[in-house]
Formats: structure tokens, C-alpha cells, sequence
């Protein structure tokens, strides 16, 4: 009996070796936090960066002629046109570069964003970003006689950039920036402190509806604070957005010096221009 | 006295004919694990070496041998963040589905040299959260303790109700290639 005992327990052996030992061995990796889909809304940045090693190319127009111009003018889109092109890289997966070229002033603007902050809450997911620019005015418009003092070509502005994204459907930014030297035409160099915000409406995985807005706070601007709505197209890497604003500029530092006319108002101050940008995600 | 000799020697024998060796994934290997896509303009690579799983078999038979395998979906790279967010978000709904699977047991393998042999294996395959039984052939080499397995094989999007992404406005072909290449050394138990 013992030995069958013996028999029985030897013959377990082989029956314990049967089973796997394997187990996961790390964790399933989290993606990255990302909650706007582009790195801007129209001109205000989001908190979004891109992957290391992407690039991204975009061509935006404003057209200078109001909507109001009517048919005839195609309403604004006969031009004049102010025209940006921009060349962003992902330097890092946190760190933006972004370079780009209006055809107002003939200014060339140079951006770094970095992504400092992730958290990961499920109904509140905050992005915190901050961006740096430096612009240069290779050709300023002026005023009459107005002559240039040494050093009022460059501008200088720094924007905190903090996101949300409300059940995957609503994203919210608030952009509070400051601008050194906000516009060429001032007598003297003009600061400007600005609470931009917009929120982007994603109705599907193609379309959203876009609402953005600029007031200054404090500091010089020009007439009116800035309003820009529209919606924005998504596909195969690419971005359409198609908007009407009361500001023709597009970079961050000529949007912030504020909107030449108001965005609803009398009919001779009314004047919203239409606006249209594409971006492509190499 | 004799009979425990007897009982103690079939006993070894018995332990060592069923014996079933472990093989892992062996993750300091360059293990690759690809989906190729017939795209409208061009065609696109999702790439990933995040691959884990094990066989477990009898020491020189593959029939029988059982096998999971599994692939973080999250850390596949098609070279383009915004690509590998649409198909995360859009398509694999990765937050829900993490991973893509395939259990099952080897049901059929030849041995082509002493290195080489070709295994069909029978199980289930799973993305999305959609189980599938599938049939995938494989190609096994046998260096020492280590198995260098090779395979590729198609995956059909609707078949586990993905919907079949768009680029430029054009869908893409729903057949999807999966190329495996990866690397498993034994462990002991």
C-alpha cells in the first residue's frame, strides 16, 4: 500500500510540471494624455504637442475684405488675403518648435511649446502647456512719417496654455499670454496681458464646431477684443478648419493686439472676414 | 526493496516522457510585431515589439503544445502621433480593448530539418473585445532553448466590428496582414 501511495504521489509530479508559469510582466502602457486634437485652434495655441519626429505643415488665410463685401466680391474671398505658413516639429514628444511666416508686416515668427503638465483624472483631464515666441517684423506698415526706433521690429510673447476635455466631446482651453511690443504702430513699445479662450465641440470623429475668443485685460489693444467661430474637419492626418472673425491676423502676436472692427455690432463695424486653414500631420 | 527501484525508476520515466517545457517570450530579443494596411494613397506599417506570452509543449513535439500570445495595441507606432491617436481612439478603442490575443494549441506540425519546423496552430483570436477561432500557420526554428517563431497572417476589421478606417475620405482595405517575428527562450519551472 505504501508503495502504491509512492506510485501515486511520483506520478503527480509530471501533472504539476503541466502548467504555464508565464505572467504579464509590465503593465499595459498608457498613451499619452491628449485631449484637442490640433496643436491650435485658429490662432491660439493649444496645450497639444506632436510625436517626436512629426512634422506638420500649414497654410492659413484671412481675407482682409469683410464677408459684407457680398457676392461680387465673393464675399472677401477675392482678397486681399493675410496669409500664414507655419512648419512645426516635434522635437520631443513634450516639446513643440514651430515656424512660421505672415505676410503682414512680412513677420517671421518662431514658437516653442512644452507640455508640462498631465493629469489624469477621468471626468476633468488636465494639459498644461507653455509656449515662447519671439516674431520679427522684416517689413512694418506704418503710420504717415512714423519712423522705427531701434529694436521695435521683435516681438516677444509667452502664453501658459491649460486644457481640459469634458466626456470626450468638449474641450475647453484658457491661454492667458502677454505680449512685449503687442503693435508696430504704437508711438512707444505697448505691452498686452490677454485671456484667450475657446472650446472645441467634437461632433463625431470628423467634425466639430470651434468658438474662440481673445479679450485683453490689461495693456494695450486695438479696437475691439477678437472672436473667431467656425467649425474644423478632421481626416487622414489632415485638419480644414473654415471660420469668420472680427481680427485678420492669424499668428498669436498680431492676434493679440486685438480685432480692427467688432464682431457683432452696427452694420459699418460689423465686419467679420472670412478664414480658412489647413494644417497636414507628416 | 525491489519494487521501489521498479516504482521510483517508472516514476522518472513517466515524469520525463510527459514533461512539458515552458517557453516565454524572450523581451531582450528584437521581437517585431507589424499590421500592414492597403491604404488609398499609401499603404501604412503599425509596429510594435510589445509582444509577451509563452508555449507550453513537450520537448521536442510542437503537436499539442499549448500557446497565448499577446500585443499591447497601445504601443503601436505607424510613424504618425496623429494616425496612432485615430487608431486608438476611433478604431481599437484601446482604452477599452488594450490588448489583441490568440490562445490555443498547435494541431499539426512537420518537421522540416532539425532547426525548422512548420506548425499549424488552432485558437482564438481576439481585438476589439471580438473573439475569433482562427487557424494560423507558423514557422518555428529551434536554436538550443530558444524558439525563433515566424508568422504572418490576415485579420479581417469587420469580422471583430472595427470599423474600417478612411484616409483622405477613402476606406481602407477591411483585410488587415499581421507579421509576426519573434523570439521565446525556456524557462524552468
Amino acid at each position: 500500500m505504501k508503495y502504491i501511495y509512492t506510485f501515486l504521489i511520483l506520478l503527480l509530479i509530471p501533472s504539476l510540471l503541466l502548467s504555464q508559469t508565464w505572467q504579464r510582466k509590465s503593465e499595459v502602457k498608457e498613451p499619452p494624455l491628449q485631449l484637442f486634437h490640433s496643436t491650435y485652434a485658429y490662432a491660439l495655441p493649444t496645450a497639444e504637442t506632436m510625436k517626436q519626429g512629426d512634422y506638420l505643415y500649414g497654410i492659413s488665410h484671412r481675407f482682409t475684405l469683410p464677408v459684407s463685401s457680398g457676392f461680387d466680391q465673393l464675399f472677401g474671398i477675392d482678397g486681399p488675403v493675410t496669409n500664414m505658413m507655419n512648419f512645426g516639429y516635434g522635437l520631443t514628444d513634450d516639446i513643440f518648435l514651430n515656424l512660421g511666416r505672415s505676410n503682414r508686416e512680412s513677420q517671421w515668427w518662431f514658437e516653442t511649446k512644452y507640455k508640462a503638465i498631465e493629469i489624469r483624472n477621468e471626468s476633468l483631464p488636465i494639459l498644461v502647456s507653455f509656449l515662447g515666441g519671439v516674431a520679427y517684423s522684416s517689413r512694418p506698415t506704418l503710420v504717415g512719417g512714423q519712423e522705427l526706433e531701434s529694436g521695435r521690429d521683435w516681438h516677444f510673447y509667452g502664453v501658459a496654455i491649460i486644457n481640459t476635455l469634458i466626456e470626450n466631446k468638449l474641450g475647453i482651453g484658457i491661454t492667458p499670454t502677454f505680449s512685449y511690443n503687442s503693435h508696430l504702430q504704437c508711438p512707444e513699445v505697448e505691452n498686452s496681458i490677454t485671456l484667450g479662450a475657446y472650446a472645441e465641440y467634437y461632433l463625431d470623429d470628423m467634425y466639430s464646431i470651434l468658438i474662440e475668443t481673445n479679450p485683453t485685460i490689461t495693456g494695450w489693444r486695438n479696437k475691439y477684443d477678437s472672436y473667431t467661430v467656425g467649425f474644423s474637419m478632421e481626416t487622414g492626418g489632415h485638419f480644414f478648419k473654415f471660420s469668420v472673425s472680427n481680427n485678420t491676423a492669424i499668428n498669436i502676436q498680431q492676434f493679440n493686439a486685438g480685432a480692427q472692427s467688432a464682431f457683432l455690432g452696427s452694420a459699418e463695424n460689423n465686419n467679420l472676414h472670412f478664414g480658412f486653414q489647413i494644417t497636414r500631420n507628416l | 526493496m525491489k519494487n521501489l527501484i521498479i516504482i521510483v525508476f517508472l516514476a522518472f520515466i513517466s515524469t520525463n516522457t510527459f514533461a512539458k517545457v515552458e517557453h516565454q517570450v524572450d523581451k531582450s530579443k528584437k521581437n517585431v510585431v507589424k499590421f500592414i494596411s492597403d491604404a488609398p494613397v499609401e499603404d501604412f506599417e503599425g509596429i510594435t515589439s510589445s509582444i509577451d506570452g509563452y508555449m507550453l509543449g513537450e520537448k521536442g513535439d510542437f503537436k499539442g503544445t499549448e500557446l497565448y500570445f499577446e500585443v499591447d495595441l497601445n504601443t503601436v507606432d505607424t510613424d504618425n502621433g496623429l494616425r496612432n491617436r485615430h487608431m486608438r481612439e476611433n478604431y481599437l478603442h484601446t482604452d477599452k480593448y488594450p490588448m489583441t490575443t490568440f490562445e490555443g494549441k498547435i494541431i499539426e506540425s512537420k518537421k522540416i530539418d532539425d532547426k525548422h519546423y512548420e506548425v499549424k496552430a488552432k485558437g482564438m483570436f481576439q481585438v476589439h473585445g471580438v473573439s475569433k477561432e482562427k487557424i494560423i500557420e507558423a514557422d518555428i526554428y529551434v536554436y538550443n532553448n530558444i524558439y525563433h517563431v515566424k508568422t504572418k497572417f490576415v485579420v479581417t476589421l469587420t469580422d471583430h466590428k472595427i470599423e474600417v478606417p478612411s484616409l483622405m475620405l477613402v476606406k481602407i482595405d477591411p483585410d488587415m496582414d499581421l507579421r509576426l517575428d519573434f523570439f521565446l527562450k525556456e524557462v524552468s519551472n
